[in-house]
């Protein structure tokens, strides 16, 4: 198999090996996101939320929470080189009181939810009439956080990954044999979403994926959670031109979410174009 | 090939062991048991690994009185035997689904959006009951010996998601997740400590009546507490258990309304608060008129109420996709069109709701701001300006202060 046909494949391998949910693809940008970007001088950049499982053949799979520290910890460090250039970061105190510190965080669990439901109801309505500039709200749940942070905007961010064990890859391997594809062995993905602290308008959003296969298979893909966050915010800040286009090249491919019982050769046609 | 195959030789061994698995004995009968177990050590330990994440994701509501009240009468709810080897812990969470689930260590979590739906004490106990027994029979240990488990591929579907408050609800179903039949014996074990209690059995009856009331989509699919086929004959059931296992109906005893309710109304408020958030305007509205029967006083009641109008006039898309979600129906441009057309109504009840929580306390502040946003609204800048003004004079800890200010500056813009 060749790079570009695994390279294709990285995304779609990718949800295949554990989802059997289409992620909706990022939204477009706020109409107005190049002149509201100028008016924003501070982020705050908020704990992504990780979730890292190790997949085992039995189905015995657990969480890695040292893993999950890691990938949490090489993320923040991502964002504030990539972002702590251009922006001021607002980190929260702390020598908060445990109670103040379990606040805030639901705080930021009540934007999760308000972002997810705006994101899924934007979703149905893109998917119904494609757009290129979006306005989303998620109203006073992200206004509160800013007001805490005193900072002008919200980087709110997740990252979900995977690694299999050797039973686990054994049996893909036996798999791929037949369809005729490789699994990654390893992978992840991290969505990034910045929102404006004054109005709760999503500014940008972006996503990034990051794959490894067995010896044998190259991808062009990146394989760390770094190269995801790099891959995400490539695009960030967005210009006037680029803005558009962020969405398009971060779509996972509609088969790449269909269920695992799906005849994986269908995904080998999708469009490899964009490497 | 023979390397690859080598993947495979589990397979045969697995079948066997899961034809060969037993259903594990109550802890009322083997307490001394608990925990032994390598699939039952890995249960624990999981539930530790999420009460910890719930904890830390500040999702436990922590009001002491309403902690300690499910605590108490949970804790009636526990046979002697098992609280001698299971540390038995009750705890409310900020989550508006109405929910409740066990962790196999004991620990029982019921969701406001529960709480705010029962009348009274007893019912309660049947819900704390109901639990209880999940963890006394071991059903999560049975579980795990009967499935696969699903943790990484409902964590991984929820992925564009950006998770949300519920994002325990895949490591919940994979840890407190339970067949009809465990269902069927919690619901008659639950009735045996409702019943040792002393609460009345014939409340039963009645909870199962508020469960089929519950809109589908305001629980979690296919759950005890949600009104799926399986449970229309849930009542039937018990009442037949009732009868042949001779329980104790307990007939004189009371239910405990007056208790119950006066936790009720701080569940409440969380509850109405969560919904709005995620744009559940017409279960918001519900709901605070609910709890309007009982505290018909709570300026923030009607504040909420307000709100929920207020939001719903100014997201008429929001609105009509609520209306279409709860029906199990595809949102149309219609109903859109309708929630459109009804923005001044709706604009209307909500001031009503913020002068009736201005008349019961002229000094509540957020009274003010749902005037203001009515006012702005409706394009009336002086009056937007000086209730929003208000607002912040008066406001003790202003959390959306960044939003009303910016409000402020573009009122007076030429």
């Amino acid at each position: 198999m060749n790079t570009r046909t695994v390279h294709g494949l990285a995304v779609i391998a990718l949800f295949m090996s554990a989802c059997a949910t289409k992620p909706p693809p990022p939204l477009p940008p706020h109409p107005e996101v190049v002149s509201l970007l100028r008016k924003v001088q501070s982020i705050a950049i908020l704990a992504p939320q990780v979730e890292y499982t190790r997949i085992v053949f039995t189905g015995e799979n657990e969480r890695l929470p040292l893993m999950e520290k890691n990938i949490s910890e090489t993320l923040l460090s991502e964002f504030e080189s990539t972002i702590g250039g251009q922006y001021t970061i607002r980190k929260p105190p702390e020598d908060q009181p445990e109670e103040r510190k379990r606040e805030m965080e639901f705080e930021v669990q009540q934007l999760r939810a308000a972002f997810a439901t705006r994101v899924k109801m934007s979703s149905a309505e893109e998917e119904e009439k494609p757009t290129t500039r979006t306005r989303v709200t998620v109203g006073t749940a992200a206004t509160a956080l800013a007001t805490r942070f005193d900072a002008d905007a919200i980087l709110l961010s997740r990252y979900s990954g995977f690694q299999k064990s050797g039973g686990q890859k054994a049996k893909d391997i036996m798999a791929g044999a037949v369809l005729g594809v490789v699994h990654a062995a390893e992978g992840g993905i991290v969505e990034v979403a910045l929102i404006d602290g004054t109005t709760g308008e999503l500014l940008w959003m972006a996503r990034g994926v990051h794959a490894r296969f067995p010896a044998g298979a190259r991808s062009t893909r990146p394989t760390t959670a770094r190269g995801a966050v790099g891959m995400a915010l490539a695009g960030f800040p967005p210009k006037e031109a680029a803005a558009a286009a962020t969405r398009a090249a971060a779509t996972v491919p509609e088969s790449a979410a269909k269920s695992p019982a799906e005849p994986l050769q269908k995904t080998a046609t999708q469009p490899q174009g964009k490497e | 090939m023979a390397r690859r195959l080598a993947g495979f030789a589990p397979v045969p061994l697995l079948l066997i062991l899961a034809a060969c698995s037993t259903t594990p004995a109550p802890l009322t009968s083997d307490a001394a048991s608990y925990g032994v177990d390598p699939d039952e050590k890995l249960l624990l330990k999981r539930a530790t690994a999420l009460d910890d994440e719930v904890r830390k994701k500040g999702l436990l509501f922590t009001s002491s009185d309403v902690d300690a009240y499910v605590n108490e009468v949970g804790k009636r709810l526990v046979p002697a035997s098992a609280a001698s080897a299971v540390n038995f812990r009750f705890y409310v969470l900020r989550e508006p689904l109405v929910n409740a689930f066990a962790l196999p260590n004991g620990s029982i979590y019921v969701n406001v959006g529960l709480l705010a739906r029962l009348e009274n004490e007893a019912q309660l106990a049947q819900v704390l009951g109901h639990e209880v027994a999940h963890v006394v029979k071991r059903h999560s240990l049975d579980r795990q010996r009967s499935r696969r488990n699903t943790m990484i591929v409902a964590n991984i579907a929820d992925i564009a998601l950006f998770g949300t408050s519920i994002a325990y609800l895949p490591a919940v179903g994979a840890l407190a997740g339970q067949s009809r039949e465990n269902e069927a014996e919690a619901d008659r074990s639950g009735l045996e400590y409702m019943s040792a209690a002393g609460y009345p059995l014939a409340e039963a009856d009645k909870l199962f009546a508020l469960i089929r009331e519950v809109a589908p989509r305001e629980s979690v699919w296919g759950s005890i507490y949600s009104s799926h086929p399986d449970n229309q004959d849930r009542a039937a059931r018990a009442s037949e258990y009732i009868r042949s296992a001779k329980l104790a109906v307990n007939p004189g005893a009371p239910a405990r309304v007056e208790q119950y309710l006066k936790v009720r109304y701080e569940v409440a408020l969380e509850n109405i608060r969560l919904k709005l958030n995620v744009r559940q305007y017409q279960l918001a509205i519900n709901s605070a008129d609910s709890a309007l029967v009982h505290s018909p006083k709570s300026a923030w009641l009607h504040y909420y109420r307000g709100e929920a109008y207020r939001e719903m006039a100014e997201d008429p898309i929001g609105a009509a996709r609520e209306q279409a979600w709860i029906s199990g129906r595809d949102s149309d441009k219609e109903a859109v069109s309708q929630f459109r057309g009804k923005k001044q109504a709706l604009l209307a009840t909500a001031t009503r709701s913020f002068q009736d929580a201005l008349a019961l306390d002229e000094g509540f502040a957020e009274g003010y701001r749902g005037l203001g946003l009515v006012a702005w609204a409706n394009g009336d800048a002086p009056g937007a300006r000086t209730s929003l003004k208000q607002y912040l004079d008066r406001g003790k800890e202003i959390k959306d202060r960044r939003y009303i200010e910016n409000i402020l500056g573009r009122l007076d813009k030429p």
